[in-house]
């Protein structure tokens, strides 16, 4: 059975984001390996692949701050930073490119040149995974550019429409501990050589802004999250109608915690699943638009009243009965389709 | 002015604030730059060693074999120098070193050199060694117990010390120099200046204390933070530093 997946466009804002990112790699790579060549006399420069190892290793560490930093920001500031994440699997992808030429030459540099088969040097001359001055870290570094990979090859809404909005959710998840692996990777590795204490304020800067960020989403999404009871006949009481702006929509979390989006549209309510089929984006923060609930995150569409996209697309979500009564907004927390793959 | 922007990526003209925009790119590019520049900036001091291994030169001698294939010579500078012979890679040239060569010969190969450290990348095939039947003989230098030393540094391959690879010490190089004494290449040892393996080229070729050169047994040492209970001998130009494994303690 083929699957029916949203082929998202290329459109003139995609094309300029590419540009712009593309622009800073490039910008990136190029000063950090002029700088290193004028830093020193022409017989004293460190070796041009060390100097290469090491631009797109930092380049690509970068990268993945900047992706993890989108999520929680579009959280915390969505007019912002939600287009940001419109194309932010075109970052993962460029970032596993980087990565895998910083581990491409790293490998050829450093475990080439000899008799010994350079991925036997890589991954089993070094067993000493107690200790910390002489750890493989190099083993850190192989397992975050795996993970990097299954993310980079997945990336395609193909394999989301494949997978299901759950599990590649989870897959990409792995963005987390990819990030702790290169932590490992770094501290273990380069910051024991490089004393400066650039480096290590760096790589602790980073770190501390990636988690006050997660922390501070978290923290206010825990806020919105508040479960609220249902009354005696088992209905929710939302809010009066005059509370949620046109086009809009306000979260609701019944007791089972599957979250609703109470959407206003004049002076009608409906009630969809807050989980977009694509990848799971906040309905209930999106908009209607041409009468269609409008996902925030890539503009996937549901009409209200059935939960399904207008054709030719097939995704469709769980809507929920809605009530109003004298000016206030009540939702039954029972869906009215069950998801067939939820 | 709209204040309330829904952004809807697949629009062809998408309700984004541009200017916001592009000037974010433009800090982002910069700031990227800046940092790029910066990082770049800080690496620790690279070593003074270079090879040009495209200056391929042949080198007038006398062969010794012990404790590493070695070319002593005056071709360098006028002076009579310990210049040690290796492949283009990380593995020893004594396999091709034909058995019953010795005595005055010529060598093809590049310089890999920091100050008075010195050695000979010969050329791939057969013929980077040829007897030198004209040549000079030069006097193998006697040795000089130098007495007991304790040392704290690191354990390297003299190959990327000398300027194959800069730098070619440190954590990061640990896993190349653990190939090169695999391979049999000579190994130093890099005395610890303010805990970093330092700057100087006088740092003293490493052996046993028989004065030969440790076996595969060395490698888990290599590159790592050790301490060294061991003797110096001054055997001509080169300054050897003496000690068996069981004097080496990792800190
Ligand atoms: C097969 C996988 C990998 C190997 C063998 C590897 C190897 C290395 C080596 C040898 C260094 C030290 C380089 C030097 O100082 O000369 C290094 C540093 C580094 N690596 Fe990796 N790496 C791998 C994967 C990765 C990945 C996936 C990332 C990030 C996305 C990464 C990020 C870094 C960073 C940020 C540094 C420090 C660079 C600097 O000194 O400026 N590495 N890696
Ligand atoms: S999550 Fe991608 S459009 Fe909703």
């Amino acid at each position: 059975m083929g699957h029916v997946y949203k082929n998202v466009q290329w459109t003139p804002f995609k094309k300029a984001y590419d540009l712009g990112f593309a622009a800073g790699v490039v910008a990136f790579i190029a000063v950090f390996v002029a700088a290193s060549l004028v830093s020193w006399p022409a017989a004293q420069t460190i070796s041009i692949p060390q100097i290469l190892i090491r631009a797109f290793g930092a380049c690509a560490f970068g990268l993945l701050h900047v992706i993890l930093l989108i999520g929680p920001l579009a959280r915390l500031a969505p007019q912002a930073f939600l287009p940001l994440l419109y194309n932010r699997r075109h970052l993962g992808v460029a970032c596993f490119v980087v990565a895998l030429a910083h581990a491409a030459l790293a490998t050829m540099w450093y475990h080439g040149f000899s008799d010994l088969n350079p991925l036997v040097s890589l991954l089993a001359s070094n067993p000493r995974y107690a200790a910390i001055n002489g750890f493989p870290f190099e083993a850190l570094g192989v397992a975050a550019l795996l993970i990097l990979f299954v993310m980079a090859a997945t990336s395609h809404d193909f394999w989301n429409a494949n997978l299901g909005p759950g599990v590649w959710k989870a897959l990409h998840m792995a963005v987390h501990p990819a990030y702790a692996l290169l932590a490992g990777h770094v501290l273990l590795g380069a910051l024991q050589t490089e004393q400066a204490p650039l480096y290590a304020g760096l790589t602790g800067a980073g770190a501390a802004l990636v988690v006050a960020a997660h922390l501070a989403a978290g923290l206010r999404q825990m806020r919105k999250d508040r479960v609220q009871e249902p009354l005696s006949d088992a209905w929710i009481r939302v809010g009066a109608l005059a509370d949620i702006e046109d086009k809009r929509a306000v979260i609701v979390t019944p007791p089972s915690g599957a979250q609703i989006a109470v959407f206003r549209d004049g002076e009608t309510v409906h009630a969809i699943s807050n989980y977009c089929r694509h990848q799971g984006g906040p309905l209930g923060e999106g908009r209607i638009i041409d009468g269609c609930v409008t996902c925030p995150w890539h503009g996937f569409q549901y009409r209200p009243e059935d939960g399904r996209s207008p054709p030719p697309y097939a995704e469709q979500v769980p809507i929920f009965r809605t009530r109003l009564e004298q000016g206030i907004v009540f939702v039954h927390p029972d869906p009215e389709f069950a998801d067939a793959r939820a | 002015m709209k204040t309330d922007r829904f952004f809807v990526g697949w629009e062809t003209a998408p309700d984004i604030n541009r200017r916001g925009f592009a000037l974010g790119a433009v800090a982002l590019t910069l700031g990227g730059a800046g940092l790029a520049a910066a990082l770049a900036r800080a690496q620790s001091l690279p070593q003074s060693g270079f090879w040009d291994q495209g200056d391929v030169r042949d080198w007038r001698g006398v062969l010794q074999r012990a404790p590493y294939p070695i070319l002593r010579t005056t071709d360098i500078d006028g002076v009579a120098r310990t210049a040690f012979l290796t492949t283009s890679g990380k593995t020893s040239v004594a396999p091709r070193l034909p058995r019953d060569l010795e005595g005055p010969v010529l060598v093809r190969a590049s310089l890999i050199r920091r100050d008075d450290a010195i050695m000979l990348a010969a050329i791939d095939g057969a013929d980077w060694i040829a007897p030198d039947p004209g040549g000079a003989r030069l006097a193998a230098p006697a040795e000089e117990d130098l007495g007991p030393v304790f040392a704290i540094g690191e354990i390297l391959d003299a190959k990327c010390w000398f300027g194959a690879m800069r730098p070619g010490f440190g954590k990061t190089h640990k896993a190349c120099a653990a190939l090169c004494a695999r391979g049999g290449l000579p190994l130093a040892f890099c005395v610890s200046r303010n805990g970093v393996c330092g700057e100087a080229s006088d740092d003293p070729l490493f052996l046993d204390a028989e004065g030969r050169a440790h076996g595969r047994a060395i490698i888990p040492y290599v590159g790592d933070p050790v301490s060294v209970e061991g003797r110096l001998v001054r055997v001509g130009d080169v300054t050897q530093l003496r000690a068996s494994l069981n004097a080496i303690r990792r800190l």
